[in-house]
Parts: C-alpha cells; sequence; structure tokens
C-alpha cells in the first residue's frame, strides 16, 4: 500500500516558516518588466497550429477582410447554424441562404438610436430588421433616382 | 515577478481551483497578484465580481501599451487586511495578451494564469512566457491522456524556442483518505518511471476548496465554523504554495547562474 503524501512532516523545501502568520519572502518575486520573449511565443503559435489547438478570437487580419482575398463561402450545411460570421460572407453574393442570421452591432449617436427605437416600435410588431430593410430599399431608390436624374 | 499558468487541456481537473488557492495564499503573505483568466466560462470573474471586486475585461478595454494596463491593474486592484493585493484580469482578446503580461509584470509579484480547459492558443501563448506552468491532473486512465498531451506541447514549444518551459504536474481531486486509490498510485508510478516532474505536494478534494466557489472566498476566509477540515486544508494549501515558490525560487536562480 502506498501512503498519501499530501502533507509531510518534514520541511524539504526550506519554507518551514509559511505558517499561518509568517510571511514569505518577496524578494525574489519583486515586479519589474517583463519584456516579452518574441521567438517562444512565435514558436507557440507555429506548436498550438501544428497540434490543431483552436483560438479564441480572429486575428486580426481576419477583423479586417477587405484586406484579405475573398474566399467562397460555404453553403450552409443541412442541419448547420443558423447564425455566421458576416466577415465570412463579405463581398460574396447569393451564396447563403435567407435563413441564416448575423449579428448587427452599430454604434450611433442618441438622438438617432432613439429615432430607430421609436421607427421599430410603431412597426407594428414587424421585426427591427424588416423596418431595416425597408428603410434601405428606400434610401437605395432614392439613390436610384438622383443617379437616374443627374444622367438625363 | 513570476507568472505561474495553469495548463491542463481538458477541463475539471482543478486548475481555477489550484489558482484560486495560490492567489488566496499569496495575498493573505502581503503580494501584490494578478489573476489572468482565459477562460470563456469565466468562473474566476465570476468569483471576483460576488465579491464586490472590479474585474478588467481587456476586451472593453482600449490600452495603447503595457504601462496602461499596469495603471488599470493598480487601480482595479483590492488590498486585503494583511496589506496584499489583488487584481483580477479576464482576457478575452488574445491578441492583446502579452501587454496585459507586461503590465501586470510591472506591478505584481505573481501574475496567476488561469485558461480555459480546452486545447487552445492562449495556454500555449502563455505557456510560452511562464516561468513555471503547473499541470493539475485529477488522476484518472481519461486525464493521464490529457496530461501527455499537454507535456507534449509544452515540450515542443521549448524544442522550437530553444527555451526550456519548466513544469511541474499537480495531483488534484484525489481522495484525502490516508491511503490512495490503486488508479492514482499506477499513475504515480508511471509519471515517476517516465521521468514527469511530479509535485510533492497533492491538493486532495476536500470541503475548504470547494467552498471557495461557494462562499466566493480564500482559504484564510473561510469560516471554520461552516467548512470541516478546515485546518487540514489550510495545511495543505500552505505546503502547496511552499512547493510552487521553492520551484520558483529554484527557477530564478538557475537563469541567474545561466546569464
Amino acid at each position: 500500500m502506498m501512503a498519501r503524501a499530501e502533507q509531510k512532516d518534514t520541511d524539504d523545501f526550506g519554507f518551514g516558516s509559511i505558517g499561518k502568520d509568517a510571511d514569505i519572502d518577496l524578494a525574489a518575486f519583486e515586479p519589474k518588466p517583463k519584456p516579452i520573449d518574441r521567438v517562444s511565443a512565435n514558436a507557440a503559435a507555429e506548436v498550438a497550429e501544428i497540434a490543431g489547438f483552436t483560438r479564441r478570437t480572429p486575428t486580426k487580419a481576419e477583423r479586417n477582410p477587405r484586406a484579405q482575398p475573398v474566399a467562397a463561402a460555404k453553403p450552409a450545411e443541412k442541419g448547420g447554424k443558423a447564425r455566421v460570421n458576416i466577415n465570412e460572407l463579405l463581398g460574396i453574393k447569393d451564396r447563403y441562404p435567407e435563413t441564416q442570421r448575423a449579428q448587427l452591432n452599430l454604434l450611433a449617436p442618441v438622438p438617432v438610436v432613439l429615432r430607430w427605437r421609436q421607427l421599430v416600435a410603431g412597426a407594428n410588431g414587424r421585426p427591427a430588421w424588416e423596418v431595416l430593410e425597408q428603410a434601405m430599399d428606400a434610401l437605395e431608390a432614392s439613390q436610384a433616382a438622383s443617379n437616374a436624374g443627374g444622367r438625363s | 515577478m513570476a507568472l505561474v499558468l495553469f495548463a491542463n487541456t481538458k477541463g475539471g481537473s482543478g486548475k481555477t481551483t489550484a489558482a484560486l488557492v495560490l492567489a488566496g495564499e499569496l495575498v493573505k503573505h502581503k503580494a501584490k497578484v494578478v489573476l489572468l483568466e482565459g477562460d470563456p466560462n469565466r468562473p474566476i470573474m465570476n468569483w471576483a465580481t460576488a465579491r464586490g471586486m472590479t474585474v478588467l475585461e481587456t476586451s472593453k478595454l482600449r490600452i495603447q501599451s503595457p504601462a496602461d494596463a499596469a495603471r488599470m491593474i493598480e487601480e482595479a486592484a483590492v488590498e486585503d487586511d494583511d496589506g496584499g493585493r489583488l487584481a483580477v484580469v479576464h482576457d478575452d482578446d488574445q491578441e492583446g495578451v502579452f501587454d496585459w503580461i507586461e503590465g501586470a509584470a510591472s506591478w505584481a509579484h505573481f501574475v496567476i494564469a488561469d485558461p480555459e480547459g480546452s486545447p487552445n492558443e492562449w495556454l500555449t501563448q502563455v505557456a510560452s512566457q511562464a516561468d513555471l506552468v503547473i499541470i493539475p491532473f485529477a488522476p484518472s486512465a481519461l486525464d493521464a491522456k490529457q496530461v501527455s498531451r499537454t507535456v507534449g506541447v509544452l515540450q515542443k514549444v521549448g524544442k522550437l524556442s530553444r527555451r526550456e518551459v519548466d513544469y511541474r504536474i499537480l495531483l488534484t481531486r484525489a481522495g484525502a483518505g490516508a491511503v490512495m486509490t490503486r488508479d492514482e498510485r499506477e499513475i504515480r508510478q508511471s509519471l515517476l518511471k517516465n521521468g514527469l516532474p511530479l509535485m510533492d505536494t497533492t491538493l486532495c478534494e476536500r470541503p475548504a476548496y470547494r467552498g471557495l466557489f461557494k462562499l466566493d472566498a480564500t482559504i484564510a476566509e473561510l469560516p471554520d465554523w461552516r467548512i470541516n477540515g478546515l485546518d487540514s486544508a489550510r495545511r495543505n494549501a500552505a505546503q502547496y504554495v511552499s512547493e510552487v515558490l521553492s520551484v520558483l525560487k529554484g527557477a530564478t536562480q538557475k537563469k541567474t547562474e545561466a546569464a
């Protein structure tokens, strides 16, 4: 039988003074600047990629897809997620079904936001995205009209 | 300053508990500590928020430099009765983690990092900068495989960067009985046989460690009247912290000699 060594009677580590009230010697751990070891960081990134470790957040390049060649969007798989990352679909048309949903977040001046909320509230229960779509249709129609007027 | 990372690619190994025990004990001994959380499940953030602490969420903060991070950490840090200070940073923006580590280093004695229990890049990125990686390990055959995987990754990072990643394996969640289970005994023997650095101290399954999350407290703050076996847990925690400090001091000495 092997006995557990959760607690040892002897102090092999030279820290016998640590107890309820004793202080520890912090001299060896004084705060000081820690320059990042870029070689190790790059090695870690390489190892993680080879090992198939996942990223938690998109890279800066992924956040700015316009600077990247546009990849073809995968058609939605049957039974797949109904929500997509819109960055994956920028610049690509007609390759995704309307059933897919993406989040639209934007910051705007307070009066604009209030006006928007009032518009949605007065839309007889229609979803906000339908109001937005209607507004965009109207905007595009007025732009098309002014463009046509300019040409004549 | 020492950066300690708790790493295991599997969840439920006791990483967060081991990190909180270490942080709490160090703060009790007047150290300045930053808990750097990379786990999207936010166990440490929830723990700190329940205590009324301000948690720095990196994705909501814009910093221009590590100095900005250090200033924010100092402002958010909370002082305990004994003079130690604790700050909690929840990092959900992987690309900024190095700035936060640099900032924390210039303020804290210890930065304790707790990643998600999954194979993720945040873990390897922080491991590449860590002074010590502790691999908590609940002794079961299932967990053993993930420990092998974690060790393999650390060794590859060390080999590629030509900088050895110092790591130790910490048994956690073992039964607190005097005699260990057959599984645990065999795993211990296998670790030692293969020359893997197993810590002498084991963090056993104890009500006190569960109490950290139940009562949103540190070991020192737990009330005696509510927790069975608190004295044993406190002795166990002190032993564990002693061993961690001893390893860190050894590593610092080795670096100084190499320089």
